[in-house]
């Protein structure tokens, strides 16, 4: 079946189009052009080829798994650390919402200027086209 | 041919040092020195590096500090002590929250005496090094040892 | 099938080439810096050493996505010496970067969460002016297929200088070269216990490097395509341009000092809007 997926662009060559066009008569077109046909091979030959590689480069005895890094203070469970005076502390990690760039304040303004100004961009062409 | 040789990379930690052989370590890589030309480059993460420069003595605070940063990095792995407070606490031996040298804490390889160690001292102490990496990558006893772990958790 | 030739040429040469680029970066880096500097093939001494340490990892999921970048960098570096489309390369590109991205986000750890958002922002000021470059090489050569450009009669710099220098702009982040060397930072610096990959290993962190020279490769060749014609003697000229390229990133690497991710983003923004979009518009009127 893999085989199959694979080589489907030789199939098609050798034996789907000649059967067509005894079928049919005359010239069958070409509906998917060889550029597409060859990313497409590619690319089924590179998830193919995913979980191989994951086995044999990555996998094996020498792999070991350890808590992450923090400068030594892990307490090993990767979420709690050793603070300045001996107790324990959470971890907490945020995304970034970048209120500056875009927040719902900064936005306002010119998103309302544009919804504005296509509103009535679309209003008077669809005046302009009734009357 | 073990290339642990040509590139080792290092990771220095302080104890509880005067700073003094923290600055010898750093100077190496300025442009007198230049250990960088041996492949030597000093990251900050133990999971990269298979040298362990460990300056300063140890007290409790660090303690548990330098076991976890050994243990972080991938085998083969070696430690270097600088520093006569690295070896046995110096100075600071007395001292009542210094407990003595790194070797209280992890098994150190390589002693490098000296207040401030020099930088050509350092440097002899990482080429001796090397050639110890290289026996413990032949040995791969932590084949066995990476099993135990596993079976431990 | 010279294109299916170019490919394999590309799977099998490029860590070859990129290993010994990255080589002569770091010697001439040391140069600049006073400093004899690492042996020519160090980098190679290097991933082979990582090869043979022992690999740890947080969880499992990291080597799915290591290895899915390496997958996804080496098929977009076939596709562009196949002479495949240029969009779809480029999308590919951001792909494989999110799967960089994935990797370090998996380890739940601060520092290389923090190098994965990093990272993220500066996929943010890169991608305008990576697509302005496609739409540029649309609008001078008519078609996105590199074959195609490959063969046109004119160089295509003729009709895009500006974008030219945009990408110059731009190919100092995707490199990962000071000043904005945000997320992780090359040969020996740290910024942020080395971002993105402090939690990698051993093989893991031996593939990373090693897409990472995939990705230079890939990232010079662009670079290239912008000055080769159908003449023969258009590849040197190209060939010359690009070392010329990277002798300039180098020296902008030892010169700069590395920038808050704001300044990257705002420069990074005005140089792709005053370069890039102002190059289109003239490209339209001129075309």
């Amino acid at each position: 079946m893999i085989v199959l997926c694979l080589t489907f662009p030789i199939i098609s060559k050798y034996l789907v189009v000649p059967f067509l066009a005894g079928m049919f008569g005359g010239e069958v077109p070409i509906i998917i052009s060889t550029g597409n046909t060859q990313i497409m091979i590619l690319m089924m030959t590179m998830i193919l080829i995913l979980p191989f590689a994951i086995r044999f480069l990555a996998f094996g005895k020498r792999t070991r798994v350890v808590s992450s890094y923090m400068a030594g203070i892990n307490e090993g469970d990767n979420k709690n650390f050793i603070d300045s005076m001996g107790g324990d502390k959470k971890m907490y990690l945020s995304n970034w919402y970048m209120q500056e760039y875009f927040g719902e304040n900064i936005l306002f303004k010119p998103s309302t200027a544009i919804a504005a100004t296509t509103i009535l961009i679309i209003m008077s062409i669809a005046i302009g086209g009734v009357l | 041919m073990s290339f642990l040789k040509k590139s080792p990379w290092v990771i220095h930690y302080d104890g509880s040092s005067c700073n003094g052989c923290d600055i010898e370590v750093l100077a190496c890589l300025t442009p007198i020195y230049d250990v960088e030309r041996f492949g030597i480059i000093n990251t900050g993460n133990p999971k990269h590096a298979d040298i362990f420069l460990i300056t300063g003595g140890i007290n409790s605070q660090n303690e548990s500090v330098v076991k976890q940063i050994y243990e972080q990095m991938p085998f083969p792995k070696v430690v270097v002590a600088i520093g006569i407070c690295a070896c046995d606490g110096g100075i600071f031996k007395d001292c009542y929250n210094i407990l003595g040298g790194v070797d209280k804490v992890i098994p150190v390889d390589i002693y490098v005496a000296g207040c401030a160690a020099r930088p050509q001292a350092i440097i002899d102490g990482v080429v001796k090094s090397l050639a110890l990496l290289e026996e413990k990558a032949k040995k791969k006893d932590y084949l066995n040892k990476s099993k135990e772990d596993n079976h431990n958790d | 099938m010279m294109e299916i030739l170019f490919g394999l040429m590309y799977l099998l040469l490029a860590p070859i080439a990129g290993g010994l680029l990255a080589g002569i970066d770091r010697k001439i880096s040391a140069r600049m810096q006073g400093r004899k500097g690492p042996p020519l093939l160090q980098p190679f001494y290097d991933l082979f050493k990582l090869f043979s340490k022992q690999t740890e990892i947080v969880n499992e999921l990291q080597i799915f996505f290591a290895v899915g970048f390496l997958v996804f960098i080496i098929f977009t570096g076939v596709l562009f010496f196949i002479g495949g489309d240029l969009l779809l390369i480029f999308f590919a590109l951001t792909l494989a970067g999110i799967f960089l991205v994935l990797c370090a986000c998996s380890a739940n750890s601060p520092y290389s969460s923090m190098g994965s958002q990093r990272e993220l922002m500066q996929m943010m000021a890169y991608e305008p002016m990576v697509l302005i470059v496609a739409i540029g090489f649309f609008k001078a050569t008519g078609s996105f297929a590199v074959k195609d450009i490959i063969a046109s009669h004119f160089p295509a710099i003729m009709y895009l200088p500006g974008i030219f220098l945009g990408f110059m702009f731009i190919s100092t982040i995707k490199l990962r070269k000071s000043p904005f060397d945000l997320s992780t930072s090359h040969h020996g610096h740290q910024e942020m216990v080395k971002g993105i990959t402090t939690e990698l290993s051993g093989k893991m962190l031996g593939i990373v490097e090693l897409s990472h020279w995939y990705e230079n490769i890939l990232i010079v060749a662009i670079v290239g395509l912008f000055i080769v014609t159908s003449a023969w003697w258009s590849w040197i000229i190209a060939i010359a341009v690009c070392a010329v390229f990277y002798f300039i990133e180098i020296l902008i690497d030892n010169s700069e000092a590395r920038v808050k991710w704001q300044m990257m983003l705002k420069y990074a923004w005005i140089v792709t809007l005053a370069l890039g979009i102002t190059n289109l518009l003239i490209l339209k009127y001129i075309k």
